[in-house]
């Protein structure tokens, strides 16, 4: 088992860069999700991890060995594809056993890792077929069948539950989890779905435009935001974010969202900004709750709101509503009795307010 | 590719190429000599003559029998009829050649059978008489040729959104109406597309030709083509032979800038 | 057959199949099939004709080609005259060389074609528009005015009336056919595959013919078939480029036969029937590929 370190990697095509420096350090046996818009050069990087891409500059090592110039086959890695690739004139069997025989295993052991493999993804009973006639679930366990016989050091997955129905994925990521927990080996995880992201990950890597935005625990990116982005790109639906000015009359401090509401912001998330900044105040739609259904009774976080619209998710419902031209969103409990065009009072929990700045969109400390 | 056919415009230039070693630059002389050869001019009129009227010919049987297949009927007689309407197109030219004579044969089957209806009187050598041979290989032409318009237009029937005809019926549109406004408008790319190509090719066609008439009799169905070898592997006359050949391959030119430019987006080439 | 054609197996046997059968069938429709058909038979008689004397005097003795009145069926079906072209040396040559030079031709041009193709389509080259633009040419370009030069060329390299001379000329034209038909086939095999094989220890070539060239295989097959049907219909070339008996190919040879036998009909029937056996099942076998083929321009009159 090895973890894995990136420093200043950059990749370019021609004149165009795609990758500015990425560094970054993925521990023996952690989970690691990279995730980010389309586009974002997450593939780029999951590709030249496993060798498929040539590196323009920086380095990469996996355990204590630099691979930048190590062919892929012996970077001890294993990678499924979003397609799965799987090879259509072999049958499931041989598909598994493929890079075994490459490698010059005896038969016996081929035999042993294959049968092994396929008891645990269950597709003992399949071995004989080809991959056309599997259902998209089981070319998928095929896949990592055919990752998991080879017993690497590191996992390298590109989306790859993203050609399965919903059902599917959730099934099949609760698996890959498993699977992680079993074989405690490293695995990289490209996916641009951030519910897959939050719920596998041990560390999510959040990349933006070929740099990475912020990398932490799935609590620490959801909670403490780096950026606007990552804000705006975690949780559903994502965090609001109001462009607002800091008022401070000595007495208390917060914010003035679009002239007409003001909000006193809380000890346990100061404001450092002076008064008359602008700052964007950031706050997730689960911190913003009716009034009749907060436990919390600081009168100074309260607003009275028009709901403009309801969306049922069944165990919570989301209400919209605006400040001035700024749409927000919060949630209340499933069974309230909130109808659109009602007004209510609504409490914003300002323990959990986060502040960034207009000009860097990054987090105010 | 380029360089062959830049030799053979160079050739057009020189006298006595290929067989002597001592070729000597003549500038136009070729060009000019061929204005004044009424043979030229005849190989000229009998191409287009020949040309014009296989296109012709192979359009509109080929779309005639492709309306037909596509009619709704069941697929099995379809596939066999279809099948059984492609088999002139396989054929290699010597066979398709060899099998017409013995039906033009003078004592054959054609002649026998025409005369039994009374439509001639006494039997027509139908190759070897001047005044009816290009209408013979005309014939032989159309027949051996056709398969591959029709096949073109069946497959672009085929891909003719169903929803369309659809729409025109309930629109209370009859079978003219949707023929001239469907279609004909839907497959016009490629009526356009194949026509031109069968036109490049049918131009510069020489096997049939020269298998079935030779050219002949006297130059009744010479071509240009068959103009070319002529000079070429009759007379070893290489350099006249080349400049003929140029003269077609400028013809050629001209149709094939017409079809790259209209049919692009339409077909791969 | 296609799936269209099973689409537009339509809106009768659809009714057939659902019970209603043809009494829904309106009288008019009745009657406009009965002459899609009428006309369908028509034609297919008119035109198939010849194809039906072709094989009907191949059967039958010559004396009887041009008997008084012309018997459609002959009295007595004798295979004699495929037995006399079986047993003439000078056919089996024909044959032989026509296969021979058909084989070779479609092993190297798909075989090189295959290796160029994948190539362009793995690697990015200028040199698949060279190949597209080459193709168009032999396309559009006369072959008499590409003869005269390639049959400069080939008597200066000595290769008149030589089989490589016929090889090489046809490698001319088939290989680029080739690697445009193959380029094709390849762009529709995703990289992953190579990607996932390349992960799984193999290298460039065992990618390519473990991975690679059997998931081609259909496309390297109706290529092949197209390239040794060019080879094997070819006359002009066959014909310019060889002088002695020994070297003609079939077409070539029953040409020649035309002047020297003139009235042994039955066996120059047969020999037609014969040289034309192999087109055809390729075609029916091959059916639905030839169509698609056409708009790249696989089959010159
Ligand atoms: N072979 C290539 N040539 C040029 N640009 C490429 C190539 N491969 C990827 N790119 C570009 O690199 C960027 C990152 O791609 P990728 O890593 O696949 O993004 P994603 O985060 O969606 O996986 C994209 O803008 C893409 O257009
Ligand atoms: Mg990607």
């Amino acid at each position: 088992m090895s973890g894995i370190a990136l420093s200043n990697l950059k990749k370019s095509y021609g004149d165009t860069d795609i990758l500015h420096g990425i560094d970054l350090e993925i521990k023996n046996g952690e989970f690691a999700v990279f995730v980010g818009p389309s586009g974002c050069g997450k593939s780029t990087t999951l590709r030249m991890i496993a060798g498929l891409e040539t590196v323009t500059s920086g380095e990469i090592f996996i355990g204590d060995q630099l691979v930048n110039d190590v062919q892929p086959k012996n970077r001890g890695i294993a990678m499924v594809f979003q397609s799965y690739a799987l090879y259509p004139h072999m049958s499931v069997y041989d598909n598994m056993a493929f890079s075994l025989k490459l490698r010059k295993m005896p038969p016996g052991e081929v035999q042993k890792r294959v049968r092994s493999a396929a008891d645990t993804l269950e597709l003992t009973k399949m071995l004989d077929r080809k991959p056309s006639a599997l259902s998209g679930g089981q070319r998928q366990r095929v896949a990592m069948g055919r990752a998991i016989v080879r017993d690497p050091e590191v996992f390298l997955f590109d989306e790859p539950l993203s050609n399965l129905d919903a059902t599917l994925r959730t099934q099949m990521r609760a698996e890959i989890k498993e699977l992680h927990q079993r074989l405690k080996s490293t695995i990289v995880y490209v996916t641009h779905d951030q519910v897959e992201a939050m719920t596998l990950a041990d560390r999510i890597v959040i990349m933006r435009g070929g740099k990475i935005e912020q990398s932490g625990t799935p609590e620490d990116v959801f909670h403490n935001p780096a950026s606007m982005f990552v804000a705006s790109f975690m949780g559903s639906p994502p965090m609001n974010l109001a462009e607002s000015t800091v008022y401070d009359n000595g007495a208390e401090k917060g914010v003035n969202i679009n002239g007409t509401v003001s909000i006193i912001s809380s000890e346990d998330s100061p404001l450092s900004s002076k008064a008359g900044d602008r700052v964007v105040f950031g706050i997730r739609p689960e911190d913003i709750v009716p009034d009749f259904e907060s436990d919390i009774n600081n009168k100074n976080w309260t607003a009275s709101v028009k709901v403009d619209l309801i969306e049922l998710l069944g165990s919570t419902k989301l209400f919209h509503f605006h400040i001035g031209t700024n749409k927000f969103i919060g949630k209340a409990g499933g069974r309230s009795n909130i109808e659109p065009g009602q007004v209510i009072s609504v409490v914003m929990d300002m323990r959990h307010a986060r502040y960034f700045d207009p000009e860097t969109e990054l987090i105010i400390r | 590719m380029i360089f062959p056919i830049l030799q053979v415009i160079e050739y057009s230039f020189y006298d006595n190429v290929i067989v002597t070693s001592d070729s000597t630059f003549v500038g136009f002389d070729n060009y000019k000599e061929l204005a004044f050869d009424p043979i030229f001019w005849t190989s000229i009129f009998n191409t287009i003559i020949f040309t014009v009227g296989s296109v012709v010919g192979h359009l509109v049987v080929g779309i005639f029998l492709a309306l037909l297949i596509n009619s709704p009927i069941h697929p099995v007689p379809r596939a066999i009829f279809r099948t059984l309407l492609v088999l002139p197109w396989l054929f290699t030219a010597v066979v398709v050649a060899l099998n017409w004579q013995l039906l033009l044969h003078p004592f054959g089957i054609i002649n026998y059978a025409l005369k039994d209806f009374g439509i001639i009187d006494s039997h027509v050598d139908w190759l070897g008489d001047e005044s009816v041979a290009m209408a013979t290989l005309l014939v032989i032409s159309i027949w051996r040729g056709y398969p591959f318009l029709m096949i073109s237009f069946l497959s672009g029937l085929q891909s003719i959104d169903k929803s369309m005809y659809e729409a025109a019926k309930i629109d209370g549109a009859g079978w003219f109406r949707i023929f001239f406004s469907i279609t004909i408008p839907q497959l016009k790319p490629i009526i356009y597309g194949v026509a031109l190509l069968d036109l490049i090719w049918t131009f510069q066609l020489f096997p049939l030709v020269w298998l079935t008439t030779g050219g002949g009799p006297g130059r009744a169905t010479e071509v240009l083509s068959t103009y070319t070898y002529r000079f070429a592997f009759v007379d070893f006359e290489f350099s006249k032979a080349s400049t003929v050949a140029v003269i077609l391959l400028t013809f050629t030119a001209v149709l094939t800038i017409l079809y790259l430019r209209k049919g692009k987006g339409k077909s791969e080439i | 057959m296609s799936a269209n054609q099973v689409v537009a197996g339509d809106v009768t046997s659809i009714k057939k199949s659902t019970g209603r059968s043809i009494i829904s069938l309106s009288t008019r429709e009745r009657i406009n099939r009965a002459f899609i058909y009428l006309g369908l038979i028509i034609s297919s008689a008119v035109v198939g004709f010849p194809v039906y004397w072709m094989i009907s005097v191949s059967l039958r003795p010559n004396h009887e080609t041009f008997a008084l009145p012309p018997k459609l069926i002959p009295d007595n079906i004798s295979f004699d005259a495929y037995f006399k072209v079986f047993r003439d040396d000078a056919f089996i040559t024909y044959f032989v060389n026509s296969y021979m030079l058909g084989i070779i031709v479609t092993i190297l041009s798909v075989i090189l074609g295959t290796l160029v193709a994948y190539s362009f389509t793995r690697y990015r080259f200028f040199g698949d528009g060279i190949a597209k633009t080459f193709v168009i040419t032999t396309q559009m370009v006369p072959a008499i005015t590409l003869l005269i030069p390639y049959f400069g060329v080939i008597v200066l390299l000595g290769l008149y009336d030589t089989t490589a001379g016929l090889i090489l000329t046809y490698l001319s034209f088939s290989l680029p056919y080739c690697i445009v038909m193959m380029t094709g086939y390849l762009k529709t095999i995703p990289k992953d595959f190579d990607e996932a094989a390349i992960i799984d220890g193999c290298s460039r070539i065992k990618v390519l013919y473990k991975i690679i060239m059997p998931l081609a295989l259909p496309g390297m097959a109706s290529t092949a078939i197209y390239t040794f049907l060019l080879s094997w219909n070819e006359f002009l070339f066959a014909l310019a480029l060889t002088r002695s008996e020994d070297m003609r190919t079939l077409p070539v040879g029953i040409s020649m036969f035309i002047g020297e036998h003139s009235l042994k009909w039955d066996e120059m029937m047969a020999l037609s029937a014969l040289g034309s056996i192999p087109v055809i099942i390729m075609f029916i076998v091959l059916q639905r590929y030839f169509v698609s083929g056409l708009s790249t321009g696989g089959v010159k009159g």
